[in-house]
């Protein structure tokens, strides 16, 4: 929505990236390809071991991959040397999971660092430093030490000083790992507003699928090392088709249907799925008064995603098997999405 | 009692003197040391396996030869660089080359403290290996390299005692020629007293810096 240009900002072709662990030679990147547009928020999800890190570490340029090719506002970092790649690294803000303030350095010191090591002018590195602490509203904190501050604070300076040299992608690692609900959801929203002010395209690094839900327009589903499946947030998060991404959306709401149907009912369980304005409908209400069925409800999850409505379902039909089938011919010819998890389940 | 104050003073003003110029010069050389160490390990900021393995090795050397022997196998480079081989100018000499290998695996220790992260952090956004060690390794590491060098310091004073074994003066000195070799109990006795009294204040002056600067 915000890529009206459609051009691409990162490009990553074929990334391979090896490790030797205990004479044992690891492929902990198997060949990514990506291609993230500009004004995007691209999330990568994946649990742990799926290869997130290394491939920020290669991103970030801090590692270079064995093949492959990682192209940043139309530089390949994956082929530069000395200062070509110092200068191709500054297109790239990482906010790291931990952070890694310097302790010895104030907030503000923190900000200029990028800046006095890229050998700005004193005068430029002043003004950024206070446009950037006003924005993120700590210029009261500017002469105190990162160990005074909150998680939540500790935070926006870590994400000013990643934009302090106004890089062409911000790169953040599990950036709300560290934090509660509440925090969580005001970094996230936070993150937001940082990619229309600065007009920076942000790869979001995580497991956890409530920042993506929230904060992404498409997310890459990584796992040992290879992308299983790329798409809107709405396409992966609802309609998952790779069993990596299955197991990813349903691994934090535990949603196996089949589980939820108590043993001694004998009817008819279908999933039901409602993305965009339908959502909002009476939709099981309709089903009891047009079709004669008996609804009953045994999970249901409304919510949204980005600007999107959606309804999840798992609903009981009884009735007889001709209203029934009525009634989910209904559903589907309205274009909602159903899968039938089990006919006559205690049979 | 006023001779034996009399030498007292002499004695300490000598051993300030020796331990001043060598600990400065031998925390120069140690940071230096410290820094190429850490610099050119294998996952170093500016790797040089080689360079490292050979380094190491020659420090290792350094480390494992006791001062006394030192002090008496570099006699004549002392000469070459002093001009003599007898006096607290002469002790400066072996005292710098005994300290900056110790020295060099202090800071070595202190720098590897400072935490990963932020070195990659600051690589990332671009910086020369000159600008991590300037701008991160140093700063962050200030409170360690100041408790690194407090016990350079003190040991510098207990090396600079053995000195006085083949004529350093400092109070070494004047505890063999006095208090041992003309059976003068005072004379030791006080000796010691003057060294503790500098360690202890040592100490408390180096914990009490560093705690000052430490952020975390």
């Amino acid at each position: 929505m915000h890529a009206s240009a459609e051009s691409p900002i990162l490009q990553l072709e074929g990334v391979r990236k090896l490790y030797a662990q205990n004479g044992q030679v690891i492929e902990a990147l198997a060949g990514i390809d990506l291609t993230v547009t500009r004004g995007t928020i691209q999330g990568v999800i994946g649990f742990s071991g799926a290869g997130k890190s290394t491939l920020l570490r290669c991103i970030s340029g801090i590692e270079q991959p064995e093949a492959g090719r990682v192209i940043v506002a139309g530089t390949d970092l994956a082929h530069q040397q000395g200062d070509a790649l110092r200068q191709a690294r500054r297109q790239i803000g990482v906010v790291f999971q931990h952070l890694n303030l310097l302790r010895s350095r104030t907030v503000a010191g923190n900000i200029a660092l990028g800046l006095e090591l890229a050998r700005q002018p004193r005068a430029a590195i002043r003004a950024r430093v206070a446009e950037l602490l006003a924005w993120f509203g700590l210029e009261d904190k500017a002469s105190q030490y990162p160990s005074q501050l909150s998680g939540g604070q500790r935070q926006r300076v870590a994400i000013a000083r990643a934009l302090s040299l106004q890089p062409a992608v911000l790169l953040t690692d599990e950036p709300t790992s560290a934090l509660d609900n509440e925090t969580t959801a005001s970094v996230l929203n936070l993150l937001r507003r940082v990619r229309d002010d600065f007009h920076v395209t942000i790869l979001l690094i995580t497991h956890d699928l409530e920042s993506v839900r929230v904060l992404c327009d498409r997310v890459a589903v990584l796992e040992a090392g290879r992308i299983a499946e790329e798409g809107s947030v709405e396409d992966v998060l609802l309609a998952p088709k790779s069993s990596a991404a299955r197991r990813l959306v349903h691994s934090g709401a535990e949603l196996d249907p089949a589980s939820a149907i108590p043993q001694q009912l004998s009817a008819t369980v279908i999933e039901v799925k409602v993305i965009g304005e339908l959502a909002a409908e009476p939709l099981l209400w309709q089903l009891t008064t047009s079709h004669g069925v008996q609804v009953n409800i045994l999970r249901a999850q409304i919510d949204r995603l980005n600007q999107t409505a959606y309804a999840f379902f798992v609903i009981q039909l009884a009735g007889s098997q001709a209203s029934v089938e009525e009634a989910i011919g209904s559903l589907i010819r309205k274009g909602i999405h159903v899968n039938r998890v089990a006919s006559e389940a205690s049979a | 009692m006023s001779e034996l104050a009399g030498l007292l003073w002499q004695a300490t003003l000598e051993t300030v003197d020796m331990v001043a110029i060598s600990a400065l010069f031998s925390a120069l050389g140690g940071l230096v040391g410290g820094v190429l160490l850490v610099a050119t390990e294998k996952d170093g900021i500016a790797a040089a396996p080689v360079f490292h393995r050979s380094l190491a090795a020659i420090v290792n050397i350094g480390r494992s030869i006791p001062f006394i022997i030192l002090m008496v196998a570099v006699v004549p480079l002392t000469r070459l660089i002093v001009g003599t081989s007898i006096g607290t100018d002469a002790a400066i000499v072996p005292l710098i080359l005994a300290a900056v290998p110790y020295v060099s695996r202090l800071v070595e220790s202190a720098l590897l403290e400072v935490d990963k992260g932020v070195v990659e952090a600051v690589i990332s956004m671009g910086a020369t290996p000159w600008q991590v060690v300037t701008r991160v390794y140093l700063p962050e590491a200030v409170p360690a390299l100041i408790r690194a060098l407090t016990i350079m310091t003190i040991t510098l004073i207990s090396y600079s005692a053995m000195a006085g074994a083949i004529g350093g003066g400092g109070l070494g000195d004047l505890a063999i020629r006095y208090g041992y070799q003309r059976f003068r109990p005072d004379v030791t006795l006080s000796v010691v007293v003057v060294l503790v009294a500098m360690v202890q204040v040592l100490q408390f002056a180096g914990d009490r810096l560093s705690r000052y600067l430490d952020r975390r």
